[in-house]
């Protein structure tokens, strides 16, 4: 089976996927689904967002793969279009956050047990911007210059948000709270 | 073992198992999402302008002003009518084209529709301060005769100090298509007659299957006037909401080429909310503008889906819309 030239994946897989067909779609979601939710999940910070983020990158995959150039990783490319709209997503949503709607959350969020994990309680209370440059950092381990161009921000702010996101975080977890 | 190393053993959840399915479900129904690809992504949440919130409640308005070149309709209505600026309705003839999210909605349960009266105060809150206006809106639902047909009239009226409106529309009973509509204000009333105009139920419209999209300006935001304006209230009492449901409404105020606007509708989740009226098991609904997510966020009460409360985020705070009083029997007309 021939591949797109160091995509990893195979060619006819990607054309038939740029043509829309339902069955290509599927391949792809199966193999690469569960790892961008992960990742929405991980930027957004829920679970209803996360898989709007998702559905939203397989339901425009068809058309964004017209503009692939099959160069480089594709499942890197897949999250790179991914994080961008968990960005985006993250933008909007970040004032919904920001002021207390009782009832309006809670529902079908992380599991129990996640939860209760200090760490990720530190993680969640970090606001947006840190988070976002928590998780691409040293979580997913892009470099800076490609958090800078997924933010819109200079390298040097990304650093300067790492520094000052593993300080609260360190902060958090030495408090106890 | 780090800390460093545990962050990235924090544990993420399973997407739904029902969410391929959704995915090709979307791309069945035609449903098209343009992906930012590729270059740096679009900064334009630093520059975006601050939306009009308090004038859009006391002005008549068009939902879309994109009218196509093709057009040559006689829908009969009002040209004297006062029309918002396109961009308000997040209309721009250079704006790229933007369809909804989810499957569109094509049916609505008329038989859901409760006659009653609901009464809603608006609140700002900044910096945590809310401030109770003057301004009022009330809305009102009953079933009548109108030239011997069953229909339902819908009633939307506001008052403030400086402005007082009402805005009726009698709709089929049964289907919910659209009659007569008489608004606003009171030297500059009209009446728009809608028999046999091509108009959608609760002026909902269905895209065509070769449907391009409507163009919309992506630094507009909804507006929670908009609630009222293009009755939205009735529309939500009409739909199957349930945990998880999704939906995308093209909504189009008055018959004619204008373009749909196209909004999002998710059921984020449920509990209960206390307002002035009283304390109510709702769902939390988020309506959104497809190209920036941008949203409303409404609460609608489970047993009857009528709104109790709605809030729109502002950059220092929020305005709301809140129950204050309810009357299950309004009053014959």
């Amino acid at each position: 089976m021939s591949t797109s030239a160091g995509t990893g994946i195979p060619a006819s897989l990607i054309a038939e996927a740029r043509a829309g067909s339902p069955d290509a779609l599927s391949t792809l979601y199966r193999e690469h689904g569960a790892a961008l939710f992960r990742l929405a999940y991980r930027l957004v910070g829920g679970r209803e967002d996360a898989e709007d983020v998702v559905h939203d990158v397989f339901v425009g995959l068809p058309e964004a793969l017209q503009r692939y150039e099959e160069r480089g990783s594709f499942a890197g490319w897949l999250k790179r279009v991914t994080a961008r709209v968990a960005l985006m997503r993250l933008r909007s949503g970040k004032r919904r956050r920001e002021v207390a709607l009782d009832g309006a959350a809670g529902q079908a969020e992380p599991p129990a047990t996640a939860e209760r994990d200090g760490l990720q309680v530190a993680v969640n209370r970090l606001p947006d911007h840190l988070r976002a440059v928590l998780v691409l950092k040293e979580i997913e381990g892009y470099a800076h210059a490609e958090i800078a161009e997924l933010l819109g921000i200079s390298e040097g702010a990304s650093r300067v948000r790492l520094t000052r996101a593993l300080k609260r975080l360190r902060n958090e977890l030495e408090s106890g709270s | 073992m780090t800390w460093k190393d545990e962050l990235r053993k924090i544990p993420a959840p399973e997407p739904s198992q029902d969410l391929l399915k959704r995915i090709l479900a979307s791309r069945a129904a035609g449903v098209r999402v343009d992906l930012p690809a590729g270059g740096r992504p679009s900064r334009m949440f630093r520059y975006a302008a601050a939306a009009v919130v308090v004038g859009i409640v006391a002005t008549v308005a068009v939902v879309g002003s994109h009218r196509p070149a093709e057009y040559t309709g006689n829908a009969r209505w009002g040209a004297d009518v006062g029309l918002v600026p396109s961009d308000l309705f997040a209309q721009e003839p250079e704006g790229r084209l933007v369809k909804g999210s989810y499957p569109a909605v094509e049916d609505l349960e008329a038989a859901r529709l409760t006659p009653g009266t609901w009464t809603y105060q608006v609140r700002t809150i900044i910096d945590a301060f809310v401030t109770d206006t003057a301004t009022t809106n009330t809305t009102t639902i009953d079933t009548t005769t109108f030239d011997e047909r069953p229909v339902v009239l819908l009633t939307s009226a506001w008052a403030s100090r400086a402005f007082n409106g009402i805005d009726t529309l009698i709709v089929e009973r049964d289907h919910l298509r659209p009659l007569r509509r008489h608004c606003c204000g009171h030297s500059k009333s009209r009446t728009f007659d809608f028999a046999g105009l091509d108009v959608g139920p609760l002026f909902l419209t269905r895209p065509a299957r070769d449907y391009a999209g409507t163009r919309i300006n992506p630094n507009m935001s909804l507006n929670i006037g908009l609630v009222n304006l293009l009755y939205l209230k009735p529309v939500l009492q009409t739909l199957p909401l349930h945990d998880g449901w999704r939906g995308s409404l093209y909504s189009r105020a008055l018959p004619g080429p204008w373009d749909p606007l196209p909004i999002d509708v998710r059921v984020a989740g449920h509990g209960s909310q206390t307002v002035p009226a009283g304390t109510f098991q709702c769902w939390t609904v988020r309506l959104t503008l497809p190209p920036n997510g941008r949203a409303l966020t409404v609460w609608i009460n489970r047993r009857d889906q009528s709104v109790v409360r709605v809030r729109q985020e502002t950059s220092d705070g929020a305005i709301e819309e809140v129950l204050v009083a309810r009357e299950p029997n309004p009053p014959a007309p």
